[in-house]
């Protein structure tokens, strides 16, 4: 009986006795976390084209206030979009720099005010409060526990937030 | 006349200055053949007769001078030598200069070629040059075979572009036109199916007309259509007018590199491939500098001395090659040379060391390489005097991006290196006003502009609180640009500066603060996500580097006419502008009234005749009649009448216009009840306007 139960125990052991799973590699992005008036942003580096030291920006009439301008990056036009106002935010006075963003042939600038540094990916993105900033906005992916919050640039440059399309 | 004459002989003196540079460069090079020597004989000779024939006397004796040197040169007199090469360079340049109004010493030349001629046909005895028939060179010829050729001034070619631009904004007037032809024509089916419903009289004679009018508004659409396509194309013909081959550069540069090598004592060839493929002129004339620049950095920094490049196995001479080819709607640039090639490390370190970057680890050859484009850098050890004057690479990127194009960079260290650039065939380039609003500068496409006014504050209409000016003997209603762009409103001065801007038969006066310069721009338009912008078309970077919004004015007098013109007063919000109706049997005189009526900005509804007005006031709420007297079916008076009686509309006033001045009708009018009666001979505009001001 007792050599039954150790033959039991010892095979009970080998099942469960298994090499610990190898982590699964986590394909990891960058990301670039910029400050943006009060919020700290986080782009996907793959979209960054450049980050420019912010010259002239010149207005462009008839636009909603989230359309800071335009400014000439090596001789185009490109536009710049206020992720603050975009936000419900002010309009921010402290930019420095822009943030060239492409994707898909879709070109616009964000500007910042500091760069705050690039860090890998984040593995865990939970949902802003809601009625905090970001709460609603589908380019906002979500918030880190730093409380960066992540930004879908492909969802903002393809999507219908930014769009304007109005005739007289 | 003269001018044209001296215009005519500018371009000619040119043409043989090149060609007698292209064969000597040849002989230069060893390429010799008898014909040739004739040809600069003939060249010298023919300059020398055209220049005697328009009196410019010290041109013509430094020809003759140069013409005795060739002559020399032909018979065997004189060798072929460096300096008589130098001489010969001399006395065209001389001439050159002279072209351009410049001084030149022709008597110290003639004195020059003297000696020489008289020291070398003594040394007779001396080589003669052997004239070898193999050799033979190839000119750009300036006549192409079989086609005749035409001496265009530049700017008959950019006026004739403006036309072009003028006649596609009349035919996208006459596309909206059309549009509202058809929207009137499905107004019109509606009534008449109301009329068949209700059993009225007049349905077939609506019916036919409804007919009419649709075969009409058909035969004008194929009309537009047809127009629209002739113009597309003739805005593709005078495009390729402004085309030129870039031979024009090339050609340019054979002197230059010569005369730069001699300088740094490197010998080297150029080879031209592709001088016939075409491009715009104004990127031709843009890309001359950028071109000089690159091929002066090939001499000074790539090629190597001969010494030098013989101990490295290389031929002596060394190559440099520009060529040009088209692909698609680009043209391809290339400067290659075979010299040193670039050294990445040296670029990696200077940039290092002028702070250009941080870490150079993770960069790839191509990101390198990209860094000589950067503003900042240098790698000579001293700025020579070739290439520390002019511009450096920077400008050169510069420049192409602002001509829409690329620049790129290849190098093997030690085998040479290689630019490549690619450039738009053609610009779209707009002739454009700059004007000031509020300090900042907008620029608005001048063919919409009709005249452009310097008034006093005095000379303004106000009525109500609209403001107008005269022109040309109507009244056009002003309204600042900052209320169309919906900025702050600034003040206004004693002198007003006014842009009369038109389209689709309306004309609106644009009140600026400033007007700054015409300018002819590369409009771009914007993208998504900017899909489309009120009043704005797109933009353009302007001279000093800043984006310069350019506006829409087909938007901009649509705007001005929702918003009604503006007085002095601050802009008032109108809740709803004024409704009027129209009741008119000409189209003509209604078509007007109505653009009167708009331009001040009223809403319009029109109507053909009384029973139209009836239906119309039924349907809309109008504030206000302007009706003609006499018309079929039901006139003015009866339709006044109707009016008045009626328990609904019997407020609203009516303004009666006729052509008839007859006590009786005037007394008819005013016992039916309009409100006021104007004559049309009589009728101004103000007036009316005054009017229907008080009346409503």
């Amino acid at each position: 009986m007792r050599e039954n139960a150790e033959l039991i125990l010892k095979q009970r052991a080998h099942l469960y006795a298994r090499p610990p799973e190898e982590p699964e590699p986590i394909d990891r992005g960058l990301i670039a976390v910029f400050r943006i008036g009060r919020m700290r942003l986080g782009f996907d580096v793959k979209f960054i084209d450049g980050i420019y030291r912010l010259g002239t920006i010149t207005p462009i009439p008839c636009t909603p206030p989230f359309i800071l301008g335009a400014i000439n990056v090596n001789g185009r036009v490109c536009p710049l979009i206020d992720i603050s106002a975009l936000m419900g935010e002010s309009a921010e006075e402290d930019y420095r720099v822009v943030v060239m963003i492409r994707s898909d042939g879709i070109e616009i600038g964000i500007p910042a005010a500091d760069i705050l540094g690039v860090e890998g990916a984040p593995e865990k993105l939970s949902k802003p409060e809601a009625g905090s900033i970001g709460s609603n906005e589908e380019f906002i992916d979500g918030i880190t526990q730093d409380g960066v919050l992540i930004l879908n640039l492909e969802e903002l440059l393809k999507g219908d937030r930014l769009i304007v399309m109005e005739e007289v | 006349m003269m001018q044209q004459l001296m215009e005519t002989f500018k371009a000619e003196a040119e043409e043989h200055i090149r060609r007698i540079t292209q064969m000597i460069l040849a002989l230069e090079r060893g390429e010799v053949n008898q014909e040739m020597l004739e040809e600069l004989f003939r060249e010298a000779h023919s300059l020398k007769g055209a220049a005697r024939a328009v009196e410019l006397n010290d041109i013509s004796a430094v020809a003759h001078k140069i013409e005795a040197l060739l002559s020399a040169l032909k018979s065997g007199d004189i060798p072929f030598s460096d300096d008589l090469a130098d001489l010969i360079y001399e006395g065209l340049d001389g001439i050159s200069a002279m072209l351009g109004d410049e001084e030149f010493n022709a008597n110290e030349f003639a004195h020059k070629v003297d000696s020489f001629l008289s020291v070398n046909e003594k040394a007779k005895s001396g080589e003669k040059i052997k004239p070898d028939d193999r050799f033979s060179t190839e000119l750009t010829p300036s006549h192409k075979a079989g086609r005749s050729m035409m001496y265009v001034d530049i700017s008959k070619l950019d006026r004739l572009m403006e036309r072009v631009g003028e006649i596609i904004a009349a035919k996208i007037s006459g596309e909206e036109y059309l549009r509202s032809g058809y929207h009137i024509l499905k107004e019109i089916e509606r009534i008449h199916r109301k009329f068949q419903e209700e059993r009225r009289d007049g349905v077939e004679r609506l019916e036919r007309i409804i007919g009419t009018y649709r075969d009409f508004l058909d035969d004008m659409e194929s009309i537009c259509r047809n127009i629209s396509r002739l113009s597309d194309e003739l805005n593709e013909d005078v495009k390729s007018l402004r085309l030129q081959p870039l031979s024009i550069l090339f050609d340019s540069f054979d002197r230059m590199v010569r005369d730069i090598s001699k300088q740094e004592g490197k010998k080297v060839r150029l080879e031209k491939i592709g001088g016939n493929t075409e491009i715009d002129r104004r990127i031709l004339e843009e890309l001359r500098e950028p071109l000089m620049h690159l091929l002066r950095n090939a001499i000074d920094h790539g090629i190597e001395r001969p010494q030098e490049r013989v101990k490295a196995g290389k031929e002596e001479y060394g190559t440099i090659r520009i060529s040009a080819r088209g692909h698609g709607d680009r043209v391809i640039i290339e400067v290659e040379d075979d010299g040193r090639g670039i050294d990445l490390e040296r670029i990696k370190e200077t940039a290092l060391k002028s702070g250009l970057i941080e870490e150079t680890e993770e960069m790839s050859e191509e990101e390198i390489l990209s860094l000589i484009f950067k503003q900042g850098l240098s790698t000579s050890s001293e700025v020579t005097e070739i290439s520390g004057r002019g511009i450096g690479l920077n400008a050169v990127w510069r420049k192409v991006e602002s001509l829409k194009g690329t620049i790129t960079v290849h190098t093997e260290l030690g085998k040479g290196c290689r630019f490549t650039l690619s450039l738009p065939l053609t610009l779209m380039i707009t002739k454009v006003l700059i004007v000031e609003v509020n300090g900042d500068r907008y620029a608005i496409p001048a063919s919409y502009i009709d005249r452009t006014l310097r008034i006093k504050r005095s000379e303004m209409v106000e009525i109500g609180d609209r403001s107008f000016i005269r022109h040309n003997e109507s009244l056009v209603s002003l309204i600042p640009l900052s209320a169309l762009l919906e900025l702050e409103e600034g003040d206004i001065g004693e002198e007003i500066r006014v842009l009369i801007l038109r389209f689709g038969g309306r004309a609106v006066g644009i009140m600026v603060d400033d007007l700054v310069v015409e300018q002819d721009i590369v409009v771009q338009g914007f993208s998504r996500p900017l899909v489309r912008i009120r009043n704005v078309s797109g933009a353009a970077i302007s001279s000093d580097g800043r984006v310069l919004i350019v506006l829409n004015p087909m938007d901009l007098v649509r705007t001005a006419c929702k918003l009604g013109s503006t007085s002095i007063s601050p802009l008032l919000q109108k809740a709803k502008p004024k409704t009027i109706l129209v009741v008119e049997d000409s189209i003509t005189t209604r078509t007007l009234e109505r653009n009167i009526l708009e331009s001040a900005g009223y809403n319009v509804v029109t109507a053909k005749d009384g029973v139209e007005a009836k239906e119309m006031l039924r349907r809309a709420s109008c504030d206000l009649v302007v009706s003609d007297v006499r018309m079929p079916n039901m006139d003015g008076f009866q339709l006044t009448s109707w009016i008045k009686n009626h328990p609904d509309l019997k407020d609203i006033p009516v303004i009666l216009v006729t052509s008839m001045e007859s006590e009786e009708d005037r007394r008819r009018g005013l016992e039916v009840g309009a409100d006021a009666y104007f004559i049309k001979s009589g009728f101004n505009q103000e007036e009316l306007l005054e009017m229907i001001e008080r009346l409503i």
